[in-house]
């Protein structure tokens, strides 16, 4: 064992130690004694004599150290153990106090580097790697999903069931219990000025007691809620009961006024309950009695073509889910039987069971596949904190060598210095990750509401994983970040240092050279990415969508379910005539599908004459159902024939049709389409519904399309779909967000029936499709800044240490007539050149790694070159930035200073 | 000699050696020589004395020893000034000084004329 080791722990045969050490020293002092004396000219023996004399009984005293350090070593061992560890820590921490400027630097480098991991992981925890909150015994719950294959034969997982799967679910002996639920979906809570949206979700009433959630006041509801033509409960979140009823302990009783009808209050959920989803959820209804309500019938059922459900459920004890899949798809098939028999369904569909983490879903979440991005990108920047602090300690350990290197000539070990210098680091990374976790607490919540709205997020502090991890964070860190400077520091060549050389500055620079460079080449994969995504959001918003979907506004009514359709057209026709009147609203129309919220087909339209219709690969052609105006509020333009008029919204106007362009084109390839007639519904002879014009080309659904989809509209008065308008849409001169407010003030001024008013910009129905970019773009600059002002301040510090150490050598150049061009070339070539080694190696680094990102991507290379060539020049400016004040100072290096400290 | 006068001796060689280490650590020798080079050589006491002292301060906690190497480039056992070794030798010279103040007070009193 080195000496330095049994020093620090005082391990084993301490009294043959003891003993050994009093000789030594005794010796010690009586020869140095003895040449003393010799030099003043005694004898060798007189000498002797002389210091035996000095020194007293030599074998009495010896015994009487041995006697006093034995009884110190026994009792001492085990305190000074504690002892060694104290000081060691107090030496570290006053070191630390004498350096406000370099532990600060340190400190909030690694609270950001932290902070964004703490973060990060609140995001994985949550979406990857917890069960929803409040669900008992999570690892018996499972989601059923179904994998079957289309007409296509393409496999896919469907989440969803209809309401007879689930019921052929119930007898299943593996699940002890069963339980479905549909939504969140939007209903109106209240009436008129006080009227706002709530999150439902209707659900069986086996969900709450499956989880196994507990309420906070009340109980959860039963089978007997359920039953269509009761009275109807609710359980509210622990959200709304804050928000909404001010935390009132006599909630119970009170009755929620919804859009599918009056509900009581019968229980408060648990704070932060989501059910067995992770989305938020105010209100929780009975599932039968809400579909009741809400569709007017109980045919759903029966009916095995409605997926409306998702299903969870709990296996049985002792059940695994492998056997647990195989019976509940065996009651599947057995339930479908019919079906199959007649080809209409898959008969090698199977149910899988699949644990309720997230991570080990089969289908996974956009949500949870950016998730996984975050955690990487949040380590590379952690990564990058390390290598600053890194760098950060080894500057100030050749700060410090003199020092260092009086100390080990003192004799304290080199193990002891290793060890005060790594709990120098442990206390840094310490009081980083009490940085980061306020950092966590204050921006963790904004945070997460932009990047992943949709999701119910607990405060990241709550969980004790999160401490667990910034624990483990900070101890990795401070060995990451501390060891290699500790022993650069420790290795220092005493006579060297103590003469105060400055050459050996050189060898110990390589080390923090190598970690400029790693930190400019991760801090240009980040920016890398985030160029790509920057840029794919733009080229995806500046898509033409045939429509410009800033300058519209989608407004909807929303009312109690039992009002009849026909009432629902008449108000939608009255408030159509009122809005158009709004100044600022250029034109109005009604429309019975939203773009990029809802869509229908109802058949495929035939042509007289023509025996096959023509078919398109992705399906349709997709009607709609729109009055005069419609064309008008979207900016579409009518290329050929007319565009609705109001003649053709009045009922009992003849059915007519406006055709998009693409279709026009399949359909009626010689370009006669106007004037001609299209067929729908599936009688022998139906009426001749006459194409009026042909409209242009624009999107439905999807952002990106290969092939324009075929697209049809009939005017107001056509038979062939019934039901009320979904939708005003207008079109507006100024942006559609700022008139938004006017228009649901109009909206609601038009009938009491109107239970509420939503509207909002059309742009916000394609937000949700331009996320994954948002997401991208949004998070990948974040952290690409975070990591090139870190990776530059790093950059600066070490330019101005060495500056600081070459000082005599640049004073020097200086006496010898160097000018202040040739100083500053010095010290601003040492930044570019570090700044080109990373950039080529994080160029390089990102080349590779951005096949990954490709798919990712919208309508932009991974190699787009404009991307990599601004991130190098950027990166190349920062360094000059960066060398900019450290050269001004070296040309302020003093000749005479250099001179006079020779 | 009587036990109270011991310690008391014992409490000034004390002081001396806190004192020796206040400005660095330093070996036994060294401490030896100071206390010799400083007291003009007035003070004897035998040299196994100081090292009892010294290892005696150590087991209390007021000095640290550790091996390094002498000028002379052989191992030697240095002791320094702990923390509660700088607190003891503030409150010593207090005590010494007070100590040696009363003493002298005596000392004048008896000298001047009834």
């Amino acid at each position: 064992m080195p000496r330095g080791v049994r020093k620090l722990f005082r391990l084993a045969d301490l009294r043959r130690d003891a003993a050994a050490d009093v000789d030594e020293e005794v010796r010690y002092h009586l020869e140095r004694l003895v040449d003393d004396l010799l030099a003043e000219g005694l004898s060798r023996t007189e000498a002797e004599a002389e210091a035996r004399h000095r020194f007293g009984d030599v074998d009495a005293y010896r015994r009487a150290l041995e006697r006093i350090d034995g009884r110190r070593e026994k009792t001492m061992t085990r305190i000074e153990l504690l002892d060694t560890v104290w000081r060691t820590w107090t030496h570290a921490l006053r070191g630390l106090a004498r350096a406000p400027g370099f532990t600060l630097s340190v400190v909030s480098i690694l609270a950001l580097g932290l902070g964004a991991n703490a973060v990060m992981f609140g995001v994985v925890d949550r979406l990857l790697l917890s069960p929803p909150a409040h669900v008992r015994d999570a690892g018996t719950v499972r989601h059923v999903y179904a994998r079957r294959h289309l007409a296509d034969g393409s496999e896919f997982v469907g989440r969803s069931f209809t309401y007879p799967d689930y019921t052929d679910l119930l007898s299943v002996p593996a699940f002890r219990s069963v339980a479905a639920w549909s939504g969140p979906g939007e209903e109106t809570l209240g009436r008129g000025e006080g009227a706002r949206p709530v999150r439902l979700v209707a659900a069986s009433a086996s969900l709450v007691p499956l989880l196994g959630a507990e309420p906070v006041i009340g109980r959860a509801f039963t089978v007997e809620d359920a039953v269509p033509g009761a009275a109807g409960a609710a359980w509210v979140s622990h959200e709304m009961w804050e928000r909404a009823f001010d935390r009132d302990p006599d909630v119970l009783g009170r009755v929620l006024d919804l859009s599918s009808g009056s509900y009581t209050v019968v229980g408060v959920a648990p704070p932060g309950f989501t059910g067995a989803g992770l989305r938020p959820v105010d209100v929780w209804v009975p599932l039968e009695l809400h579909q009741v309500r809400v569709t007017g019938t109980t045919a759903w059922q029966e009916h095995r073509n409605w997926w409306w459900l998702r299903v969870v459920a709990r296996l049985a004890d002792g059940v695994s889910s492998d056997a647990a899949a195989a019976q509940a798809t065996a009651a599947h098939r057995r339930g479908r039987e019919d079906m199959i028999g007649r080809g209409d369904y898959d008969a090698t569909a199977a149910l899988l069971a699949s644990p309720i983490v997230a991570a080990q879903d089969p289908d996974p979440s956009a949500e949870s596949r950016v998730a996984r991005w975050l955690a990487a990108v949040s380590a590379i920047v952690l990564l990058i904190a390390c290598f600053n602090v890194a760098n950060l300690l080894m500057a100030r350990a050749a700060e410090r060598r003199h020092e260092v290197a009086v100390r080990l000539a003192l004799g304290v070990s080199r193990v002891r210095l290793v060890a005060e210098l790594l709990v120098q680091s442990l206390a840094l990374s310490t009081a980083g990750a009490l940085g980061a976790l306020a950092l966590a607490q204050a921006a963790g919540r904004t945070i997460h509401r932009v990047l992943l709205p949709d999701l119910a997020m607990t405060s990241p502090a709550s969980s004790g994983r999160l401490l667990v991890l910034l624990g483990v964070g900070a101890v990795l860190t401070a060995l990451l970040a501390g060891v290699a400077p500790a022993l650069q520091a420790t290795r220092s060549d005493l006579a060297g240092s103590l003469r105060g050389e400055v050459g050996r500055a050189r060898s110990s620079s390589r080390g923090r050279t190598g970690l400029l460079v790693a930190q400019a080449a991760l801090s240009v994969v980040l920016l890398v990415g985030a160029g790509l995504f920057v840029k794919s959001l733009r080229q995806a918003r500046g898509l033409d969508l045939g429509f410009d979907a800033r300058h519209v506004v989608v407004a909807e009514l929303q009312w109690n379910e039992t009002l009849p359709s026909d009432e629902r057209t008449t108000i939608y026709r009255q408030s159509l005539e009122r809005v158009r009147r709004i100044p600022g609203v250029r034109a109005a129309g009604l429309t019975y599908t939203v773009p990029f919220a809802s869509a229908f087909s109802i058949g495929t339209p035939r042509v007289p004459g023509l025996d096959s219709v023509p078919t398109h690969p992705n399906g349709g052609p997709y009607a709609n159902k729109v009055s005069s105006g419609y064309f008008e509020a979207m900016g579409l333009e009518i290329l050929r024939g007319r565009s609705f008029e109001p003649e053709d919204d009045a009922p009992g106007a003849a059915p007519v049709a406006v055709v998009a362009q693409s279709m026009a084109r399949a359909y009626w390839p010689s370009g006669d389409a106007v004037g001609s007639c299209l067929l729908l519904g599936d009688e022998e002879n139906p009426p001749c519904t006459e194409v009026v014009g042909i409209v242009e080309d624009h999107r439905r659904e999807e952002l990106v399309e290969d092939d324009a989809e075929w697209l049809y509209f009939l005017n107001q008065a056509q038979p062939a779909y019934r039901g009320p308008p979904q939708a005003v849409m207008l079109g507006t001169d100024v942006e559609a967000s700022r008139m938004v407010g006017a228009v649901q003030a109009e909206l609601r001024a038009t009938s009491p029936q109107i239970r509420f008013a939503s509207a909002q910009s059309l742009q916000d129905n394609i937000e949700p499709q331009l996320r994954s970019w948002t997401l991208g773009a949004s998070l990948f600059s974040a952290f690409g800044v975070l990591a090139l002002v870190v990776a530059v301040w790093g950059l600066y510090s070490v330019l101005a240490f060495e500056v600081a150490t070459r000082r005599r050598e640049l004073g020097i150049r200086c006496a010898l007539g160097a000018g202040v061009p040739r100083l500053l070339r010095l010290v601003l070539s040492r930044a570019v050149s570090v700044a080109a080694v990373g950039v080529a190696l994080g160029l390089a680094v990102a080349i590779l790694a951005a096949r990954a990102v490709g798919p990712l991507l919208f309508a932009v290379s991974p190699w787009d070159s404009a991307v990599y060539a601004s991130v190098g020049a950027t990166l190349l400016a920062a360094a000059v930035g960066a060398g900019l004040l450290p050269a001004w100072r070296a040309t302020r290096a003093d000749p005479r200073e250099a001179l006079q400290a020779e | 000699m009587s036990p109270k006068q011991m310690s008391l001796l014992q409490g000034t060689l004390d002081v001396l050696v806190l004192q020796a280490l206040a400005s660095g650590p330093r070996h036994g020798y060294g401490v030896a020589q100071w206390i010799h080079r400083t007291t003009d050589g007035t003070l004897e006491v035998e040299d196994g004395a100081l090292y009892t002292s010294l290892h005696r301060m150590e087991r209390r906690g007021w000095l640290a020893s550790s091996w390094g190497t002498s000028e002379n480039n052989r191992r030697a056992k240095y002791y320094s000034l702990t923390e509660a070794g700088t607190r003891e030798m503030a409150k010593a010279s207090r005590e010494w000084t007070r100590y040696a103040e009363a003493v002298f007070k005596v000392l004048g009193a008896g000298g001047e004329p009834a």
